[in-house]
């Protein structure tokens, strides 16, 4: 058998503690669709990337049709033909689609022939049975355009290894079968495709074959003709963790936050919560699944008070607040860990004491009468570092110190030093390691016995069915479905969130 | 009145050529992502390398391209000041004019023993041209013809940039590195050379615009001649939004302005009065812009979902 | 195309480092180089003259008042400069602030010649006051409402604030039997005390000093101050945290057009007692340099407008006694601002020798 177009050989790259690829091994024939799945953080984007070029890898071997190779770069892969489809469009907005095509493809030549590269635009299209307007500034183009000018860019500078980073989850379910016929045209030319997804159904509609990747190691490759759904979403959330006991004590109490048909849209006016309506009590922990991008982030933040709801109600223990501040419902008790760690959640340039106060400074004992006590404040961050086993950084040292999971320890810690009456948890073991995530499912736990109400998002199915009261299953906006835990199994809830009927 | 405004119109062609040079090279920075303020540093260079020069050499069109080679200098050694240290543009073009306003004053009195004019003999002015056809056209012959050649020069740059930006993969790329500096770097654009040479060419017309007072509207170099030119070039590529067209019409506008504002010395209507405007136009469709946006973005984000 | 967003002081990541000292007295050093590139090269002996600008600003009693004096507008405008430098808000505009505020103290100046002297100078601060927070108005709702950049805005109008005061003066406000454009006098009582007679040194110092203790208890002491820092450092975990943003972008600028106002306002109630058309050098362009290169921190600042009094005061002795021009200052502060936003830590080479010395 001749050698496969890619091979990797016990690749390894580390982000600090965390191992994104943990001595990956990998070889996709020439030719086909190859699909790579796995759960959020699992290291799929991260090998993808060192594919590309855009990484380096810290060990292992890359080789190309048998031969080693060391990728300097993005442009040195395209020259070598290989491209990638980011989740992250990486499109000049303010370009026009064709500008966008020839960018940067033709170093050497200064005159910018619109008529060549509008007969060659014209030709890709066809090739890809996709019409755009090549004059629109890309700004204006769908979400569906943009990615086909994204493949019909790397088309263009003859790549014929093409990967798509979770390319679905941005696109409605008709321009999702548009791309899969793009894709399968394009393998049925001869062209390798490296297919990115959360959603299993996907990979038995398009791939060959399938490698499942588990916390930044493969767990297994298979050709698709040789498994099956069911087994491929065990081999992705993995039995081998012992979930301490967690299981909720069952005391729920009247209901503190209550959304009543809630809508919201996003950036560009297209809808990304319709009529959202469902209740989380004291000492509850209402879990929302979902795949991201799903209107999980528009409902955290329509919650928070960060972003208006376009029509609805939101009630904070009874009282209408759909129109309040984030300052005023945080008055009311509500805590938010942000999914936006480096950014909402806290700030790497702040010092540890700022990020630890940045929610209380208002109120006693840090503060009373608008004069700030510093002496306090170093205290209670001493106080805080303490109790929540905060690693590496004193309280005037600045925050980037941190690794992440001790970052987001400060996180929990600052939104958990009172017992809030609700708390909002986005995403919040994402990127942290698995004693920082232990610790911080304990602290969700012990904040419920101890009367809170939790809203939970998170894409992780273990996470979800070992802390959560009840899940609701967002879905395009959605809610598809809102089941007591106990009446939800792993793949139940995988098949919901992906979008196939219970 | 006709003749008034001929008289005014015949002033402006000169009077805005040097705010037109610079503008266009601002605009041309712009788009590359630079907010050049060292615009009135890299005239005054210019102003004052082609009174030097052109007085060496005895020819004003050597004194114009040192000028322009002057400002180019300028300019790169301000870009890579921003692109390779990371020094805000803002304040460092602000440092940058203050330096060259002060070296100016320093060297005058110190090397030349003037005190703030310098006129070296020998020096020869840029003449001017009369255009046989354009002198014909009635009404606006004396606009359009009798100027110093760099006038000419700065009418030509307005096609000369819009060709430069939309019709070479150079312009292409160095929108695309304005646009989305990331992205750019993605599609293998060297982005920090780009701007450096967007940086360069910005200053070689600034430096050129200098040479277009100092050699053209007169033949001398004072240490204030500019005047505040390079600021209203960046109010005119910023109230053009960059774009050729646009920037070239506000910088004429502007001209008008200004040979308006001679014209009123002794008038009623204060100087000052006039020569505000470009700054306030600036500010006005700044806010305009900034309205605009904020209607089109609230009207998308409160549209209720049009039931299930 | 037109930008929004608010302009970084120095792009991208910091890269590498330089040893704290070095890179707080880089600039510095790159600067009075600079200056002194420029002296040798005209046959001047740079040491000589350094050393004599530092006699002329620091060698005596009334050296040093005048110093301080020259110290004190700049004292004002890094005040007014680093006030909105910390929350965030890139205000360019204490120049017009500076104009619009000296112009209402001095109007206020000479127009209540029958008031007595306590309020009619509470009435001139309090009218500077207002018009510089007023000037920095318009940007300041720009910003926080409409998303539009204050930096051009804050640039432009400096503009309009120096023409606008120079039409004022010079078609309304003249003063009759002097040949520059200038105000009369204001009325004698309003006048600042002198600290030191013989020397420019007033009250205003005192002032300067005052509002920079207040502005060291503003960030160090108050939820206000904490507010506005957490604005500025991190404005997501800010609005996540509670705070409104635009409320807190609209107080910093004020503030800082309002100390902006005092800084001219207090340079004509406490030196030149009226108001001459266009008497500013650049105090407020200096601010700048001095928040920047005092990191926006109260003894920063201070030393930072001392540097630039010295420099300033020096360089007028010097051009008096030995006829070295005073512009030679600003090649220095030119180069001061241009280097103080470098970051020279992405020198490979320098940071290698810096690990090595
Ligand atoms: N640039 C980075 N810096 C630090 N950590 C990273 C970086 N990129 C990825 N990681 C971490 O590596 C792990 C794998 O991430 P990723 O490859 O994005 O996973 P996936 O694409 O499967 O969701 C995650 O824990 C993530 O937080
Ligand atoms: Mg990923």
């Amino acid at each position: 058998m001749s050698a496969p177009r890619i091979g990797l050989r016990g690749i390894v790259k580390r982000y600090g503690p965390i191992v994104a690829n943990d001595r990956v091994d990998l070889d996709v024939a020439a030719g086909g669709i190859h699909a790579v799945v796995g759960e959020n953080g699992a290291g799929k984007t991260t090998l993808m990337r060192i594919i590309a070029g855009l990484v380096e890898p810290d060990a292992g071997r890359y080789e190309l049709d048998g031969r080693p190779v060391r990728l300097r770069g993005p442009a040195d892969a395209i020259r070598r033909g290989i491209g990638m489809v980011h989740q992250r469009f990486q499109l000049v907005e303010e370009l026009s689609a064709l500008e966008n095509l020839v960018l940067g493809a033709t170093p050497g030549r200064l005159r910018f022939d619109r008529r060549a590269a509008r007969t060659a635009a014209r030709r890709l299209a066809e090739q890809l049975a996709a019409e755009l307007d090549w004059e629109a500034p890309v700004a204006q183009l769908s979400v569906g355009q943009r990615q086909r000018l994204e493949i019909m860019r790397l088309l263009y500078r003859r790549a014929d290894i093409l990967i798509f980073d979770e390319p679905t989850s941005v696109l409605t379910p008709g321009e999702a079968e548009l791309l899969f016929g793009i894709m399968r045209r394009l393998a049925a030319d001869g062209r390798t495709i490296l297919f990115i997804t959360h959603k299993l159904p996907e990979v038995f509609a398009v791939a060959q074959h399938v490698t499942v990747m588990r916390r930044g190691r493969v767990v297994a490759t298979s050709a698709v003709a040789d498994t099956d759904p069911r087994q491929v979403g065990r081999q992705m959330v993995g039995e081998d963790l012992t979930p301490p006991d967690l299981r909720p004590s069952g005391r729920v109490g009247r209901p503190v936050l209550a959304l009543r048909e809630v809508s919201a849209t996003g950036g560009r006016g297209e809808p990304r919560l319709r009529r959202v309506s469902f209740e989380v009590a004291e000492g509850e922990i209402v879990g929302v699944a979902g795949v991201e991008g799903n209107g999980q982030r528009e409902l955290v933040e329509v919650v928070m008070g960060l972003r208006q709801p376009a029509g609805g109600e939101i009630l904070l223990d009874g009282r209408p607040c759909g129109h309040r501040g984030v300052r005023e419902r945080r008055d009311l008790g509500v805590a938010f860990i942000s999914e936006d760690r480096d950014g909402e959640g806290a700030s790497l340039d702040a010092t540890i004491a700022d990020n630890a106060v940045a929610t209380a400074y208002r109120r006693p004992p840090l503060a009373r009468a608008g004069l700030l006590s510093p002496g306090r404040v170093r205290r209670a961050t001493e106080d805080l570092i303490r109790r929540f086993g905060v690693q590496g950084g004193r309280p005037g040292a600045p925050a980037r110190v941190l690794s992440g999971g001790n970052l987001q320890r400060l996180v929990v810690g600052r939104e958990l030093s009172r017992v809030p009456r609700l708390l909002v948890a986005a995403h919040p073991t994402r990127g942290v390691d698995l004693r920082g995530t232990v610790f911080i499912r304990q602290q969700l736990h012990r904040a419920r016995e101890a009367g809170a109400a939790i809203l939970l998002v998170s894409e992780e199915i273990v996470e979800l069915l070992e802390l959560c009261d009840r899940i609701v299953v967002l879905y395009r906006g959605r809610i598809t479905a809102d089941l007591p835990v106990a009446r939800v199994t792993a793949e139940r809830l995988g098949a919901l969130m992906a979008g196939l009927a219970a | 009145m006709p003749d008034a405004l001929q008289a005014v119109l015949a002033a402006a062609a000169p009077a805005s050529a040097s705010i037109l040079l610079a503008a266009m090279g601002g605009a041309v920075n712009r788009q590359g992502g630079i907010v050049n303020v060292g615009l009135e540093a890299k005239m005054l260079v210019g102003a004052f390398v082609a009174v030097i020069c052109g007085a060496a050499t005895s020819s004003s069109a050597l004194g114009a391209l040192a000028a322009a080679a002057a400002g180019a200098l300028v300019g790169s050694a301000f870009s890579l000041v921003v692109t390779r240290l990371g020094a805000n543009e803002i304040v460092a073009g602000l440092g940058l004019n203050l330096a060259a306003v002060g070296l100016f004053g320093y060297l005058l009195p110190v090397v030349f023993g003037v005190s703030a004019t310098l006129s070296p003999p020998g020096l020869v002015g840029l003449p001017l041209l009369r255009i046989p056809l354009l002198d014909a056209v009635p009404f606006l012959g004396p606009v359009l013809s009798g100027h110093d050649p760099l006038t000419y020069v700065s009418w030509m740059v307005v096609p000369l940039t819009w060709l430069l930006l939309y019709r070479t993969t150079w312009g292409v790329s160095l929108r695309a590195t304005g646009a989305d500096e990331e992205a750019a770097r993605a599609a293998g654009i060297r982005t920090l050379l780009l701007r450096d040479l967007s940086t360069a060419w910005a200053g070689a017309l600034a430096g050129l615009a200098g040479a277009q007072l100092s050699l053209g509207l007169v033949q001398l170099f004072n240490k204030q001649m500019t005047g505040g030119r390079g600021f209203i070039a960046l109010a005119a590529f910023y109230f053009g939004d960059a774009r050729p067209g646009l920037t070239a019409l506000a910088a004429l506008v502007f001209g008008v302005f200004e040979a308006a504002s001679f014209r009123l010395q002794g008038g009623e209507l204060a100087p000052q009065l006039v020569q505000m405007l470009p700054y306030l136009a600036v500010v006005a469709s700044l806010l305009v812009v900034g309205a605009r946006r904020r209607r089109l973005r609230r009207r998308r984000e409160l549209t209720p979902e049009p039931g299930r | 195309m037109i930008e929004t967003a608010p302009a970084p002081l120095s792009g991208g990541p910091v890269r590498g480092r330089l040893p704290g000292a070095l890179r707080l007295l880089a600039p510095f050093l790159i600067a009075l180089g600079a200056g002194a590139v420029v002296l040798w090269a005209t046959g001047r002996d740079a040491f000589a003259v350094y050393g004599q600008l530092a006699d002329a600003a620091l060698g005596g009693g009334t050296q040093i008042a005048d110093t301080l004096a020259a110290t004190t507008p700049i004292l004002f405008t890094g005040i007014a400069t680093a006030l909105a430098f910390r929350a965030g808000a890139f205000n360019v505009g204490v120049e017009g602030s500076l104009y619009v505020g000296a112009f209402a103290a001095a109007w206020t100046g000479f127009s209540f010649p029958h008031l007595p002297g306590a309020p009619l100078l509470a009435l001139a601060a309090l009218l500077a006051a207002l018009a510089g927070a007023a000037w920095a108005l318009l940007p300041a709702l720009a910003r926080a409402w409409l998303d539009v950049s204050e930096v051009v805005t804050t640039l432009m109008l400096n503009y309009v604030a120096i023409l606008l005061t120079s039409y004022l003066v010079n078609d309304h406000f003249l003063a009759r039997g002097v040949a520059n454009s200038m105000s009369p006098m204001i009325a004698p009582q309003a006048r600042l005390p002198p600290l030191l007679p013989g020397s420019q040194l007033s009250a205003a110092l005192l002032l300067g000093l005052l509002l920079l203790a207040g502005y060291w208890f503003l960030f160090s002491r108050s939820t206000l101050g904490f507010e506005l820092r957490l604005v500025g450092l991190a404005p997501r975990l800010a609005r996540a945290s509670g705070v409104d943003l635009r409320r807190s972008l609209v107080i910093a600028m004020l503030a800082s057009g309002l100390v902006g106002g005092w800084a001219g306002g207090f340079q004509v109630l406490g030196v030149i007692h009226r108001f001459v058309d266009g008497f500013s050098p650049g105090y407020g362009f200096t601010g700048i340099a001095v928040a920047i290169l005092g990191r926006n921190h109260p003894l920063g600042i201070l030393a930072g407008a001392l540097f630039f009094g010295i420099l300033t005061s020096g360089g007028g002795m010097v051009q008096l006694v030995s006829s070295i021009p005073i512009d030679l200052v600003n090649v220095v502060q030119g180069t001061l601002m241009v280097f103080a936003v470098a970051d020279l830590g992405r020198l490979g080479w320098l940071r290698r020798w810096a690990g090595r010395a």
